[in-house]
């Protein structure tokens, strides 16, 4: 073979070799590129609904295979931390999951995506009006709250039998006050529970159900001052005071808690506890050796209950806006939020999904309290819940009220000192 | 050339005097990154008022001036003190009477110094969350011993006076290990002829203690003093873990504030501002520390 020839095949070969790199590089490009990529943000939750959301999730990639969907899921208590802080760097995600007092504070620091020009007219309709509450900040719709949840009382069936107590089953005829701390003594003195109840102070967004039960809310109904100083609030204080200096209820329930209420309720060590719906699962699994059912949240002056739940945001500076917008909306649809309320023991938000029969796994009866107990939330509460400062708000209940029912600050002096605080932030507002 | 010389030795000269800065450099420039330049920028947002996601303001020293009115702050140093107060002589003193015994020979030395020195290695976080357990009014471990013999439950981590002294008793546990292994250190370094001298001129085990190992410990004291000082002032993790600075605000150390001020109250820079003030108790602490057990050396 002449030195010529070869020279050629290997010119050859390499212009072959060439070729098929560009094309294997511009087929991968155009793959690629054909595909949208969208991280969604969550937090973990319990194995029913982040499975739920997952297969929600493959569902909308199934109708979109234009869009891949990244999901991203952290621990609830480091999740605010890292998103904001990824939003204050640039690389928040696309989508992300937030309770509804965050969206009003992602929407004044403009990190929230306007979704009403993705919105058909009319949208709003079907929403339940508290939840819709949370969507709106001024003129923009900046996210969904597609599911909800509500605490309720668990009781232990046969300590309230051995006490020779039934358990109201309307809720117009649920228990006030008083009766809910005499059950508690007699729950003491009649049965095995060391303690009566665990009830709101599982944490400072269940404790203003308890607030709201006095009857005030933390600020006045044009959220202009605060009604911590008025005599209704320090009733509530001095009442949750009473019943841990009495002994009714452990103060490790207190939020900072060491103790869990659905722990110390499933070993007998109380007779009643406040819980959330989304417990139910673990109470299913795990309190098998006691026989429990729910009944209403206790009333006074008023009947209230929390508001939880959460639901989806798109970031601002998202680089798919238009398909940010439309995951959001998917988890909005009847369909999905009616399927993520069954797998994970949450409550949908829209009319039309309320309107489908929700199959729950089990305990279908208690299920039905919850949406019972929900009806029971003031407006007053969402429109407090959505003010941006709310999450600081939260912090000061955590510690102030824990203080004063802990007796590590007199009651009256704890009010005051959430007075202040509170006006103070309504006026740098 | 005769002209190149010079140059050629100038630049071998240059070039040795230049060594020892480009060792340091890669070292140095890291610090720079994750160091310097962070504390100064955390200076730099306590003169600033900035929620995370807004626009930072300029407000000039007003963080300053409000955080020490803040009750929350307050009682975050006041804790923080108390926590000190208890760690810093018990872990001290401690530590030293632990490497004196340890010092001797005995059979399994090495196998009881490992067990001291084991929770220094141990994660704070499972440290924390066992003893959590451990110490739960209802269902722990303490209490239900404490039972057994007739002693009645105690809120551990519960009672406001009780959650300090049992995050103090675990912070003072886990940090006793490594304590030992310097006052050990310190220890074999004392030649063994100071105590026959000191033997010679009559002196008794406290006597040797007194005048021969303290003495010639005292730089290792003074090391491990600043350095549990420090520490104790910049404990989190495991009150974190263990309490969350409750119950109310009797475990807040100052570092929580800091955190609670960052990411809860999303104050950057009041949370920037406490830090800066932590650094300056520490700083003025450690000097103080200097002077009176380092300069008359």
């Amino acid at each position: 073979m002449s030195l010529k020839m070869c020279q050629g095949r290997k010119r050859a070969i390499w212009t072959v070799m060439t070729l098929v790199l560009g094309l294997l590089l511009f087929v991968t490009a155009a793959a690629s590129s054909a595909k949208v990529q969208l991280r969604l943000l969550t937090w973990e939750s319990t194995g029913t609904e982040a499975e739920s959301r997952l297969q929600v999730i493959k569902l909308f990639e199934k109708a979109r295979p234009d869009i891949d969907v990244v999901v991203e899921s952290l621990p609830y208590n480091q999740y605010y931390k890292v998103l904001e802080t990824r939003m204050a760097g640039g690389t928040a995600p696309d989508v992300f999951r937030a309770t509804g007092e965050y969206f009003g504070r992602y929407a004044q620091a403009n990190q929230a995506l306007d979704l009403s020009p993705y919105l058909e007219p009319g949208y709003a309709r079907d929403w339940v009006p508290a939840f819709w509450e949370f969507s709106e900040y001024r003129d923009q719709i900046v996210g969904l709250y597609t599911d909800t949840g509500t605490i309720a009382t668990a009781y232990n069936k046969d300590y309230l039998t051995q006490i020779g107590v039934q358990a109201p089953t309307k809720i117009e005829n649920a228990w006030t006050w008083k009766e809910f701390k005499n059950i508690g003594k007699k729950l003491q003195a009649g049965t095995q529970a060391k303690y009566g109840f665990t009830h709101e102070l599982r944490s400072p967004r269940a404790w203003v159900s308890h607030l709201f039960q006095s009857g005030v809310g933390p600020l006045t109904s044009d959220l202009s001052r605060s009604t911590w100083d008025s005599p209704e609030a320090i009733e509530a204080l001095t009442w949750s005071r009473a019943v841990i200096a009495e002994g009714l209820e452990p103060p490790g329930a207190v939020w900072k808690r060491t103790d869990s209420e659905t722990d110390l309720f499933k070993l007998g060590v109380t007779g009643l506890a406040v819980i959330g719906q989304w417990m139910i699962p673990y109470l299913q699994e795990n309190a098998t050796n006691i026989n429990w059912g729910v009944t209403y949240l206790k009333q006074h002056r008023a009947a209230s209950a929390d508001m939880g739940g959460a639901g989806y945001a798109a970031w601002s500076k998202t680089k798919h806006p238009k398909e940010a917008a439309e995951l959001v909306k998917w988890f909005g649809t009847p369909e999905m939020m009616a399927k993520i309320s069954a797998d994970g023991f949450l409550l949908p938000t829209r009319k039309s999904a309320l309107g489908l029969e929700i199959n729950y796994p089990y305990r279908q009866k208690e299920m039905a309290i919850f949406a019972q107990q929900l009806e029971m939330t003031p407006q007053l509460m969402a429109k407090t819940f959505k003010l941006p400062e709310w999450p600081k708000m939260s912090t000061l209940i955590d510690e102030y009220v824990g203080m004063a029912v802990l007796g590590q600050m007199p009651v009256e002096a704890a009010a005051k000192k959430l007075a202040q605080e509170y006006n103070r932030l309504i006026r740098a507002k | 050339m005769a002209s190149t010389a010079p140059i050629n030795r100038r630049w071998r000269v240059n070039k040795r005097q230049a060594a020892p800065y480009l060792f340091i450099a890669p070292a140095f420039a890291l610090m720079t990154l994750f160091m310097f330049y962070p504390l100064g920028y955390a200076f730099r947002l306590s003169l600033y008022e900035w929620d995370i996601l807004g626009t930072p303001r300029f407000i000039g020293f007003r963080n300053f001036a409000t955080i020490p009115q803040d009750f929350a702050f307050l009682t975050s140093v006041k804790v923080t003190t108390l926590f000190a107060i208890m760690t810093v002589p018990l872990l001290v003193a401690g530590s030293l009477a632990i490497a004196i015994l340890l010092n001797r020979k005995f059979r399994f030395r090495n196998g009881v110094r490992s067990i001291i020195f084991y929770p220094t290695i141990t994660s704070l976080t499972a440290i924390g969350m066992i003893w959590k357990y451990m110490l739960n009014d209802e269902y722990g471990i303490v209490n239900y011993l404490l039972g057994q013999f007739g002693i009645p439950a105690q809120g551990w981590l519960t009672n406001p006076i009780l959650a300090l002294v049992s995050v103090t008793a675990v912070n003072i546990w886990v940090h006793l290990g490594y304590n030992m292994v310097l006052f050990l250190a310190g220890l074999q370094a004392i030649s063994p002829e100071y105590y026959e001298a000191a033997t010679i001129d009559g002196a008794n085990k406290w006597g040797q203690f007194r005048w021969v190992t303290l003495p010639l410990l005292k730089p290792v004291t003074l090391f491990v003093v600043v350095l549990t000082t420090i520490n104790a002032f910049k404990v989190f993790d495991l009150i974190y873990i263990m309490t969350q600075g409750g119950p109310g605000f009797s475990t807040t150390v100052i570092v929580m504030y800091i955190y609670r001020q960052a990411f809860e109250m999303f104050s950057m820079g009041e949370a920037s501002a406490a830090a800066v003030i932590l650094f300056a108790i520490i700083f003025a602490l450690t000097l103080v520390q200097f002077r009176l057990f380092g300069e008359r050396d």
